[in-house]
């Protein structure tokens, strides 16, 4: 195997080290990651801590919407029941789907994402602390105060997928909507934070010789899940954005009376709704292919054949989004191609769940909790597949579409290859972040009361679904044969509710996190996770010569422990980890990471404001708070990119490594690319929608403007150029080369806003008016979309002034100016995007 | 990059071929009903095209590990060979969904 960086690899035999470590550089280590106190626990940002306040505000809402679940089956127990009002019953089923995937299922997998990887991966940390904290307390801010919409009788009430013309204004015309589109739209920042800070953490802080086939399973599933959260959330991104606009300023994208067309919304809504099931599926899958080698004792059979079906998986969930439509009247070859990809999608799931049958049979399984929850979620997640395959051919699905049969598809489904993996995921991984691990007797309570509970809630659903029962009625009438399946569907969301409340008795008596010490390693995991660890992870960063470490290399955790690996120490005093490289893992720099301070929390609070006003249309306050956003977002950024007292360090037996990076090399322009891929992902899909509303209404549109598209397009070319100038002539250094490079900067953002106002006069001067013809409001969206850019250019541009004004601009520190200069071209790029389309296409 | 589209090239060329049929179904779908033939031959252009891609694919990622002779396939050469084994699968199985109309 080739180098990938020029690092010679002969250098790992020299680990682990010999000899004693000198005194004082585990205290060091110590000092450096200590535990928070008083105020700080809000403005911790370890993964530890974080970590388990993720996880523990995700299981806050599972349970939160599951009592609604309660609610509702209590209301449906029997036929014309008056336990619920039909307006409540509405805004119940709309909060129960909208939290259990947005505020449980995804967060819940992405902080289980935050809170082992990096112990997994062997890092000290994930590469953006900060991020992750910001992301947990939007994610918490966010979260409850949409709950809270329930309490005024706010809530939404148009179903988890909200689909106009029944959330337009004239069919809802209160602000309950606003707070599904508002707050979604807000919370899905907070995944995409998450994602970013996952695939960096995956791609370049593990462990040294972790190369890819080394990598474990969890962290490729995590790493999957979050690259498909980057392709697919910008799309109910998209979505929510362009529903509100049409609420409040009636642009029509979704009106057919004004020439837009509510499909739109479907396609939008589900290619990021149909993904959004193995977003939540493969984490799950990941955790399941972790756990059931360790509780049969047994490697994973047909490691790569997993990842390879989980990358499979990826895909093709991209292409089976219009399997939720095959009933609005789509062109056959359409319906036919997503049909024939949802039947495909089965076999890359089946490819794992053969995998785990296999590992099982391979070894001797434990039916200790985490493996009961294993394999029964196995079990549920193969019924529903069943159910999946049969949904997937369109003339079953005609019938079947919107009852009873679907929700009890969906529900094992998520279920099976969700929750129940995530309960295996609780049990196992439990005793690594408590002093206690959770009680097996009351485990195997839960699960049993659990399976049984699952089962016998969702199993009559499928007759009930076939008997005709239709989703989403708040009653039914006698004597259709449904009352003794509603019943027993019923009973059974008790007895599933009971099994939640001995959990959380079992947590309440033994879970005991954030303390000196944890329970070990009871299950024999093989992973670096389980290597002894404290707040600073491990002790040392070990060398990985193997896919299950613990288990091939006996001396692992001693070696570790006694700090004979790489960077025993922490070299320039602070918080630092090891940035390695993509494939191979090969150590590149040292990244000194950030201590704790207030300014993500406020910058958290001050958005969910903005949001939350945004709301309640009170623009002007909305307005400042965005500010406070800004501001405090800025204070943030201002301590990174720091001066840096020794450009070198040894992290171990002689090894030296720089403790600065930039460019492509550098985690925060990894960070800004997969960022502006989110951005590229919404102007794509907005120029898809500008497409589709041309496709539905041509003969509502009218010629583009007569001005100089060849003038928009070369001051985006410039602008392009002279951001990556300015990067450039700042790397060469020279005494004037800061303010030179920044003004080059600061040129290239006002040009892009100048195309954009260029842009923006073209269309005005045209007179098209966004709110009386869909390709006015495509044509504005695609602009408001540019304008966002363009705003954000602006304050890069006056951020990029005042670094140089405080003097931290420096020939040797081009990082900021890097990633300033990527987003600047991207902007230009994107411009030219929103400028040519709607002039080109569908032409004059 | 260069590495990663080697390796998920079949799985590329699977995603290419699914949003090429979808384009070319939608289009059927706005053009007069007469031109259906033109679409579906549009379409198994694109199949042949892509399926080609996917078996070249496996071709040179096959080549490579046998040069390799190395005791376990590098993770790419093998992603690469079995991806594009099923991506070339995926790519029949949708050429055919579209052809059946």
């Amino acid at each position: 195997m080739s180098s990938e960086t020029g690092f010679d690899r002969r250098l790992y035999d020299r680990f682990p080290t010999r000899g004693a470590r000198p005194p004082g550089e585990l205290e060091a280590l110590k000092e450096a990651w200590c535990a928070p106190r008083g105020w700080q626990w809000l403005t911790v940002i370890n993964n530890n801590f974080v970590g388990v306040y993720y996880v523990g505000a995700a299981m806050l809402f599972f349970v939160l919407a599951g009592i609604l679940a309660l609610l509702m089956r209590t209301q449906l127990a029997l036929p014309l029941n008056g336990f619920l009002p039909q307006e409540t019953y509405n805004q119940l089923f709309t909060m129960h789907g909208t939290m259990m995937m947005f505020l449980f299922a995804v967060p819940a997998v992405e902080a289980l994402g935050a809170l082992l990887l990096p112990q997994m991966l062997g890092a000290r940390d994930l590469p953006f602390p900060r991020l992750s904290a910001y992301a947990f307390w939007a994610y918490l801010i966010g979260g409850l105060a949409f709950f809270c919409s329930l309490f005024f009788g706010l809530a939404p009430n148009g179903g988890w997928f909200m689909y106009p013309p029944l959330t337009s204004t004239t069919w809802s015309p209160g602000i309950n909507a606003d707070f599904w589109l508002l707050g979604i739209g807000f919370i899905e920042i907070s995944a995409i934070a998450g994602a970013v800070e996952i695939i960096v953490g995956v791609l370049r802080t593990r462990a040294p010789g972790m190369t890819l086939d080394k990598l474990p399973i969890f962290a490729w599933a995590m790493l999957i899940f979050a690259g498909m959260i980057i392709i697919a959330f910008p799309s109910v991104i998209l979505a929510t954005l362009l529903l509100e606009l049409e609420r409040a300023f009636g642009w029509p994208f979704f009106d057919s009376v004004k020439g837009g067309d509510p499909l739109l919304w479907q396609h939008l809504f589900w290619f990021f709704g149909h993904p959004e099931v193995y977003i939540i599926f493969l984490p799950a899958a990941g955790a399941m292919s972790t756990i059931i080698p360790a509780i049969a004792r047994a490697p994973l059979v047909g490691y790569r054949l997993v990842v390879l079906a989980m990358l499979a998986t990826g895909f093709i969930s991209f292409g089976v989004w219009a399997h939720h439509m095959f009933t609005v009247g789509m062109p056959t070859m359409s319906v036919n191609v997503f049909s024939a990809a949802s039947m495909a999608v089965s076999v890359p799931a089946g490819v794992q769940v053969f995998a785990w049958i296999a590992t099982l049979a391979a070894g001797r399984m434990r039916f200790s909790a985490p493996g009961l929850f294993a394999v029964g979620g196995l079990v549920i997640f193969v019924m529903g597949g069943l159910t999946g395959v049969m949904v997937a051919m369109v003339p079953f699905d005609w019938q079947a579409h919107d009852t009873y049969f679907v929700v009890a598809h969906l529900h094992y489904v998520l279920i099976g290859g969700m929750v129940f993996p995530l309960f295996a995921a609780i049990y196992y991984w439990t005793p690594l972040i408590s002093r206690r691990a959770l009680s097996e007797r009351l485990g195997r309570w839960v699960f049993w009361l659990m399976f049984a509970g699952m089962h016998l809630t969702f199993l009559p659903m499928h007759l009930t679904g076939l008997m005709g029962m239709p989703r989403r009625v708040y009653t039914y009438l006698p004597g259709r044969d449904w009352e003794a399946t509603n019943l027993l569907s019923t009973a059974g969301a008790f007895l599933f509710a009971a099994a939640v409340l001995l959990w959380v008795i079992d947590m309440a008596r033994n879970f005991r996190p954030f303390g000196a010490g944890n329970a070990g390693n009871v299950h024999d995991g093989p992973g670096l996770e389980w290597l002894p660890n404290d707040l600073y992870s491990v002790r040392s960063i070990p060398v990985v010569r193997s896919l299950y470490p613990l288990w091939d290399q006996p001396d692992l955790a001693r070696d570790v422990e006694a700090g004979r690996y790489l960077l025993p120490n922490n070299p320039t005093g602070g918080r630092e980890t090891l940035v390695t490289s993509v494939m191979n893992a090969e150590p590149q720099y040292l990244l000194r990471m950030p201590r704790p301070s207030p300014w993500h929390v406020w910058a958290a609070v001050f958005t969910a404001a903005f949001f939350l006003l945004l709301t309640v249309q009170a623009y002007a306050a909305a307005a400042v708070f965005a500010l406070l956003a800004v501001w405090t977002i800025l204070q943030w950024c201002w301590l990174l990119d720091r001066p840096m007292e020794r450009p070198e360090v040894d992290i171990g037996a002689g090894i030296r490594v720089p403790s600065y990076a930039s460019g492509v090399r550098s985690h925060g322009w990894w960070a800004m690319a997969i960022t502006l891929i989110v951005g590229g992902m919404v102007a794509l899909l907005a120029g898809f929608s500008y497409v589709f509303l041309w496709s539905s209404r041509p003969d509502l549109w009218g010629p583009p403007p007569k001005d100089s598209l060849l003038l928009i397009l070369g001051l985006q070319a410039a602008a392009a150029l002279l951001a990556a100038g300015g990067v450039k002539t700042l790397a060469r250094g020279g005494a004037r080369a800061p303010a030179a490079a920044t003004l080059m900067l600061a040129a290239a953002a006002l040009l892009v806003a100048a195309a954009w106002g260029l842009d923006l006069r073209g269309w005005a001067a045209g007179g098209l008016q966004p709110s009386q013809s869909p390709q006015g409001a495509a044509v504005a969206a695609l602009l408001s979309w540019q304008g966002l850019f363009v705003l954000t250019a602006a304050f890069m541009g006056l951020y990029a002034l005042l670094r140089l004004a405080w003097g931290y601009v420096r020939p040797g520190q081009p990082a900021t100016f890097e990633v300033i200069g990527l987003f600047l071209a991207y902007a230009a790029g994107q411009g030219a995007f929103a400028a040519a389309l709607p002039r080109l296409f569908p032409g004059a | 990059m260069g590495r990663w589209a080697y390796g998920l090239g079949g799985l590329f060329a699977w995603g290419l071929h699914f949003v090429g049929i979808y384009a070319f179904a939608s289009l059927d779908a706005q053009t007069p009903a007469d031109d259906r033939r033109l679409w579906q031959l549009a379409a198994v252009l694109l199949s042949l095209a892509c399926a080609g891609a996917c078996a070249g694919l496996a071709a040179l990622a096959l080549r490579r590990m046998k040069a390799r002779r190395e005791a376990a396939p590098a993770l790419m050469d093998q992603f690469a060979a079995l991806g594009a084994a099923a991506g070339l699968v995926g790519v029949a199985w949708q050429a055919l969904a579209a052809l059946i109309v």
